[in-house]
């Protein structure tokens, strides 16, 4: 049976039957979503959609949750995880027309969706390593606020490093290899790695920091070196997601991977309550549902009903949802804790 | 030496745009640590409100009258409505507020208006230029100098030589014990509001008139320099605004001049990592007096 996890660093036992009861999600979602495929191919693009963004939302969670400051930089590792997956994924002999001007030990090169996902995870989490040195030092509104600056710096360099990335014009070319198993086996891996992190001293030490800077300080804690690692594994998590995403759009321009992508992400963690794993893969199957629902409202059909058409709904609907969790449940609907897997003879 | 008062004209006109537009958000986060995400939807609708009056043919100063009324209107009720439910709540829960608020902010004015960007008309005096001893100036230029300078001393005189300031100024400092002496912090908080929407409000008159155009996505570009000089400067303070905007102004009037043109595509890259850098020596900002460590 389930018992919430305490919020706290666990011995071993207890990491690994907390790891286990918050596998039981994506592994339900996962077996379900693979039915659903099955049965409606067609509806295969909004089940790895979820999928994809489901990781990103677990990714997100792991910095925003250990650490109580807001990202809005972190679509800037999708970007580098879509752009690093993309150019070692493209054919070699398409490389030729897609990316002429390829440096010859990339152009010859081509690997299939793990080690691109690998890749990408490793890129991603270099990156947040040298960024997160100034970032990090800031006080929590400020670093939120020069997170936001770190994709604007992105964004600008993708733009205009047009050997590796097209500049504007669309990247094309990259094989479909996304698939049900590969995506949900992969978001399995990250929650229970996410929940191997939240229940780490690592991690205790940064929830240190995010609950009384002064007092972590006083007693030794570091502010950059306790919010580091849950930045990097964070940042890395999310370029896994975004190599996955290149290869589920297969094309994409540097417009995709801007403010707007992270609308979606922030919401399914605040909904999922930010401190909890299981809570981000809740909160991400929340808002698919409801994405969906208000999609068809905009198309004017829902279940073959007719509606009136209202343009722009969705996205009045996300920000009306947003403030009313902030307001009604700021924990979230998992109340900031995950599920532990026990025994029913252990619970007395 | 021409060429340098030239940058130097350029860059405290630029600056003094980026020092109203960083004192806007930093006086609302001096009372309550919100950093407002839905500031520059301010300068959109104000930017709405202005070209759909001059557009129905009324004069400039009625739609510089009517975006006056709507921006003040607008911040009013934003901060009354959603944002002070949350004076409580810890920062970053205000901070993803008003992100939500944006974007309801932005389907409205993108579903009212359209997603394309339509023309704002400013009068034409301001696009006049003259030359000083080979230095060009144009009218706009000198506008925004003395339009910052005023609503800066304006703003002085409010915060230091009147009750309300004084209520103000308490609030800011100890909003708990500022309360126990009787002042109405709900009160101070929604005027706080719209004297930030008065400063919005003229910043969105200068800002129109030097772009031209108003988008339903045309907010990004003066929420991120606002965002941007309040943190260079120093979170909630109204020196750090002033500095922040200026020296943002001074990067980029000189990064434009003295660029190498292989380089020009990254301007706005290499101003925030220059920033950035700074940051790593001063993270409190350049006025800012310590490290606020528990926000």
């Amino acid at each position: 049976m389930l018992r919430l996890v305490e919020d706290r660093a666990l011995s071993p036992g207890g990491r690994i039957r907390a790891m286990a009861g918050a596998a039981l999600l994506p592994i339900a979602v996962g077996v379900i979503a693979y039915l659903w495929i099955s049965a409606a191919p067609a509806q295969s693009n909004i089940v790895l959609g979820f999928g994809i963004s489901a990781i990103a939302a677990v990714g997100y969670q792991v910095f925003v949750g250990a650490t109580g400051i807001v990202s809005f930089g972190h679509v800037t590792f999708s970007a580098i995880g879509a752009y690093v997956a993309g150019i070692l994924t493209v054919p070699v002999v398409l490389k030729r027309v897609v990316l002429p001007d390829l440096p010859a030990w990339l152009a010859h090169r081509e690997v299939g969706l793990l080690v691109s996902v690998l890749v990408a995870a490793v890129a991603a989490a270099v990156v947040a390593a040298v960024a997160g040195v100034v970032l990090l030092r800031l006080s929590g509104t400020a670093a939120s606020i020069s997170t936001l600056a770190l994709l604007v710096i992105a964004n600008e360099i993708l733009r205009n490093a047009t050997r590796f990335t097209r500049g504007t014009q669309t990247f094309y070319g990259v094989p479909a290899r996304a698939h049900a198993i590969g995506v949900f086996a992969m978001l399995t891996v990250t929650v229970v790695i996410a929940v191997a992190f939240k229940t780490s001293r690592v991690a205790l030490r940064a929830r240190a920091v995010r609950d009384d800077a002064l007092a972590a300080e006083t007693s030794g804690l570091g502010l950059v070196r306790s919010r580091l690692a849950p930045w990097v594994l964070s940042a890395a998590i999310t370029g896994a997601s975004g190599a996955l995403l290149a290869q589920e759009l297969t094309a994409f321009s540097p417009k995709v991977f801007f403010i707007a992508a992270s609308v979606p992400i922030v919401i399914m963690v605040v909904l999922g309550g930010t401190n909890s794993v299981t809570g981000a893969v809740m909160g991400a199957v929340i808002l698919t549902a409801v994405q969906e629902l208000l999609r068809r409202v905009e198309a004017g059909n829902v279940f073959g009903l007719h509606v009136p058409s209202v343009t722009g709904i969705a996205d009045i609907a996300f920000g009306v949802i947003l403030i009313l969790v902030l307001r009604l449940r700021p924990a979230g609907v998992m109340g900031g804790s995950d599920p532990e897997l026990v025994g029913t003879r252990r619970t007395r | 030496m021409t060429a340098i008062v030239q940058h130097l004209v350029d860059a405290v006109s630029t600056g003094s745009t980026y020092a109203l537009l960083g004192l806007g958000l930093t006086l609302v986060f001096s009372v309550m640590n919100l950093v407002n995400f839905a500031y520059g939807m301010l300068i959109v609708w104000g930017g709405y409100a202005l070209s759909t009056v001059t557009d129905a043919g009324a004069p400039y100063w009625v739609g510089a009258l009517t975006l006056f009324a709507a921006v003040v209107a607008l911040s009013w009720l934003m901060g009354v409505v959603a944002f002070r439910p949350f004076r409580h709540a810890p920062p970053a829960t205000l901070l993803l507020t008003s992100f939500g608020v944006g974007l309801i902010l932005q389907a409205l004015a993108s579903a009212t208006f359209g997603d394309t960007p339509r023309l704002v008309l400013a009068p034409s005096v301001l696009g006049r230029t003259f030359r000083v001893g080979g230095v060009v100036v144009n009218v706009l230029q000198i506008v925004t100098v003395v339009a910052g300078g005023l609503v800066l001393s304006a703003l002085h005189v409010l915060l230091h030589r009147t009750t309300l300031g004084l209520h103000i100024r308490a609030s800011a400092e100890d909003p708990v014990t500022a309360r126990l002496l009787g002042i109405r912090s709900e009160r101070v908080l929604a005027t706080v509001f719209v004297i930030s929407g008065a400063v919005t409000a003229v910043v969105a008159l200068l800002w129109l008139a030097k772009t031209g155009t108003v988008g339903p996505r045309t907010d990004l570009s003066p929420t991120l320099k606002a965002f941007i000089v309040v943190v260079i400067g120093g979170l909630g303070t109204i020196r750090g605004a002033v500095i922040g905007g200026l020296l943002l102004g001074a990067f980029e009037s000189f990064l434009t001049a003295y660029l190498p043109s292989s380089w020009t595509n990254y301007q706005t890259s290499m101003v925030f990592v220059i920033l950035m850098v700074l940051l790593l020596v001063r993270p409190q900002g350049i006025v800012g007096k310590t490290v606020e460590l528990s926000k």
